[in-house]
């Protein structure tokens, strides 16, 4: 998938762990889980809303295009 | 769910009363036509005349036939195992998709040679030229198998439809 999470550099910039996280934005460590490995093949505005709240970023700073090199 | 449970119910009484004594009689029957070509008089409307003449030809639509209906049964045994699957509340499984096209497969399949054996059975033994237009069980069947055909597409698009839902955060 050419479109990278960058999750878990934010989370370690903020020095914030995976459970804090899901429970600020209210969604299950596991389905937080799918967005990190890059399982996921969505994601709802409410949820990058929600995480861009407590991250306090922007969009950009969650999702990066990378192309795909195959 | 009620409905599911009667489902799977009349199903069961169906293979346990009706289709494992079929098991049976059709084996028997596959072995005895061969032994006593009269015994096939019983399930076949035909002359005495004609057995005398054309034994082998008879014997080999009765294979055929007896083919057919273990067919039959195999259709009847994958819906019980799908609909096992429906009762673990997993509708969207990939045995239930193939099963679905399977059985279509097969319920197509077994209507047009039955259709087609029908036919060349009337015009060989008792020399008539009949087209049914109308409804027959055999059209009905072939129906059944496309429209069972067509569940395990809509089923392939569900299953595609779930996933991208169960990963969507």
């Amino acid at each position: 998938m050419p479109i990278v999470v960058n999750l878990d550099i934010l989370l370690a910039k903020r020095g914030m762990k995976s459970y804090e996280l899901a429970e600020a934005i209210g969604i299950t460590t596991a389905n937080l889980s799918i967005l990190k490995t890059g399982k996921a093949k969505a994601i709802r505005f409410s949820t990058l809303e929600a995480i861009c709240k407590a991250l306090e970023c922007q969009p950009s700073d969650i999702l990066e295009y990378v192309e795909d090199e195959s | 769910m009620r409905k599911l449970v009667i489902l799977k119910s009349l199903i069961d009484v169906v293979w346990i009363l009706t289709c494992i004594p079929s098991i049976l009689l059709c084996l028997f029957l596959m072995v005895y036509m061969f032994v006593a070509p009269e015994s096939l008089s019983l399930f076949v409307d035909i002359n005495d005349s004609i057995f005398e003449t054309s034994t082998l030809a008879i014997q080999m639509f009765g294979l055929i036939f007896i083919v057919l209906a273990l067919a039959t049964i195999y259709c009847v045994y994958l819906f019980r195992k799908t609909l096992r699957y429906f009762q673990k509340v997993k509708p969207f499984h990939k045995v239930v998709i193939a099963n679905f096209y399977k059985i279509g497969y097969l319920l197509s399949g077994i209507g047009i040679v039955s259709s087609a054996l029908v036919f060349t059975a009337q015009l060989v033994f008792k020399s008539e030229f009949k087209i049914h237009l109308g409804l027959s069980p055999y059209l009905m069947l072939i129906c059944l198998g496309l429209f069972f055909m067509v569940f395990s597409e809509v089923f392939r698009v569900a299953k595609y439809a779930k996933e991208e839902n169960d990963l969507t955060v």
